[in-house]
């Protein structure tokens, strides 16, 4: 043996040097895959409530609003998940970076598989409901991020504008749809205007949560004539268009 | 002295196995290597003979350590050459000195095949002599020299490379043009005629 070989193999034996054993790389490649799978859940998470906003962003009333689509996406676009997702997109590559191997690959390709994956993920957790539920548990945690879902009862709250909101308290018959409970507790009831489109796919019952396009009529107090209603809140998961956790009287808050 | 073990009839990583169960045959990697890696630290660092010594020492005995976790699927080379770059890397972090390739023999042959590979003359090479060489390499990107070493002193595939400096194959390919490109743009501004 040469010098140097001798060196480091008497260096090893002095010193007591023992290879670390497999368990340690292998727990550590195991971590750094579980935080990388771990990060790309929870950005899916966050995709799919991005979804279920998206969904209940009342693009029915941008007329009354007064904006175009974009300006209603800017003003309500859900900037903590976004955050929340780009956050996790972000973990989801750097951890992704230093699994074996992953080196071979651009990051170009670590970030779009993340966020693709992140996105049919979150896809199929919106299709199976579990949005609905993770915005409220974040609601019950950190009512602040569920600010936009106050807002909106507000937004809903404007009779003069031909906008309701609330629970449907009694079902009505001919002319008259139902009455329902506003979310400042005045009770309207809601007629069927001329212009009346029936609900697509949605039948409203007692209990269910409502909003309703038309306008308040002049001449005789909390009547309310319906243009269009719809489910306050829909989508997978949703059960009598409300979220239980949500605020339901506009004073609560 | 010779090793104790016959070396010669071994792969690298049946020699990898081999140490893990006995220590004594890791001897067998060390001298396959020591030559090659005294050269590359001296190549990429330019420290003296006895401090590329010191560095390959530590680099021995870190790969010793992690001996474990090394993946098979990765030629033992290209591990240890990664073991080698980072132990030069962490050496200079601490001397804060810069990357830079020394003369020598290798120079004028580093020279000749990259214009070979680019089709420059090959007269220009003859006209270099190790100092030359040494100002035109001190003056490149770090990262355009280190490339460069890997691909003509140390002959590394670009796959190799891509395992040594853990970069993806097309980005060590867009290296390596960019390092020849602004060599050949130092040649120029030396008043080396292409």
């Amino acid at each position: 043996m040469n010098q140097l070989t001798d060196k480091v193999l008497s260096a090893i034996k002095e010193r007591h040097i023992a290879p670390k054993p497999r368990w340690q790389f292998l727990l550590q490649r195991w971590v750094i895959w579980a935080a990388a799978g771990f990060s790309v859940l929870l950005g899916s998470v966050a995709f799919s409530v991005m979804l279920f906003r998206l969904v209940n962003n009342d693009w029915e009333i941008l007329e009354q609003l007064e904006r175009t689509p974009l300006e209603h996406l800017f003003n309500t676009l859900p900037v903590v998940w976004l955050v929340v997702l780009a956050l996790f997109i972000f973990l989801a590559y750097y951890n992704a970076r230093h699994t074996s191997g992953a080196y071979k690959y651009h990051a170009y390709w670590i970030v779009t598989g993340s966020i693709l994956i992140s996105f049919g993920l979150g896809g199929i957790m919106y299709a199976v409901g579990l949005a609905p539920q993770v915005e409220q548990f974040v609601y019950g945690q950190m009512p602040w991020v569920g600010r936009i879902h106050e807002q909106r009862l507000e937004t809903w709250t404007q009779p003069e504008r031909g906008l309701l909101a609330g629970e449907v308290v009694e079902l009505g018959n001919g002319m008259t749809l139902f009455q329902l409970e506003g979310f400042d507790g005045t009770v309207w009831v809601v007629r069927r205007g001329t212009n009346y489109v029936e609900p697509f796919r949605f039948n409203p019952e007692v209990g269910t949560f409502v909003r309703v396009t038309g306008m308040a009529g002049t001449d005789q107090a909390y009547i309310f004539v319906a243009d269009h209603v719809y489910p306050l809140f829909s989508g997978p998961g949703v059960h009598g268009g409300m979220l239980p956790r949500i605020p339901h009287h506009i004073n609560s808050y | 002295m010779q090793s104790p073990h016959p070396c010669a009839d071994k792969s690298d990583t049946e020699l990898v196995h081999l140490t893990l169960s006995d220590g004594d045959w890791y001897s067998c990697l060390m001298q396959r290597y020591e030559a090659r890696l005294l050269r590359f630290i001296r190549r990429i660092s330019g420290v003296s003979p006895e401090d590329a010594e010191d560095i390959l020492q530590e680099v021995f005995i870190n790969a010793y350590r992690n001996l474990n976790g090394f993946n098979p699927s990765l030629k033992f080379s290209s591990w240890i050459y990664r073991i080698t770059r980072n132990a030069v890397i962490s050496h200079h972090r601490k001397v804060t000195a810069r990357v830079q390739l020394v003369g020598g023999e290798g120079a004028e042959q580093f020279l000749a095949m990259v214009h070979d590979d680019h089709d420059l003359h090959e007269s220009v090479a003859e006209r270099l002599d190790g100092e030359v060489m040494q100002r035109l390499v001190e003056k490149l990107d770090p990262k355009y020299a280190e490339v460069l070493i890997l691909r003509y002193f140390e002959e590394k595939d670009y796959n190799e490379i891509s395992d040594i400096l853990k970069k993806p194959v097309g980005t060590v390919g867009t290296l390596i043009n960019r390092a020849k490109k602004q060599l050949r743009t130092l040649m120029t501004d030396e008043g080396i005629e292409l």
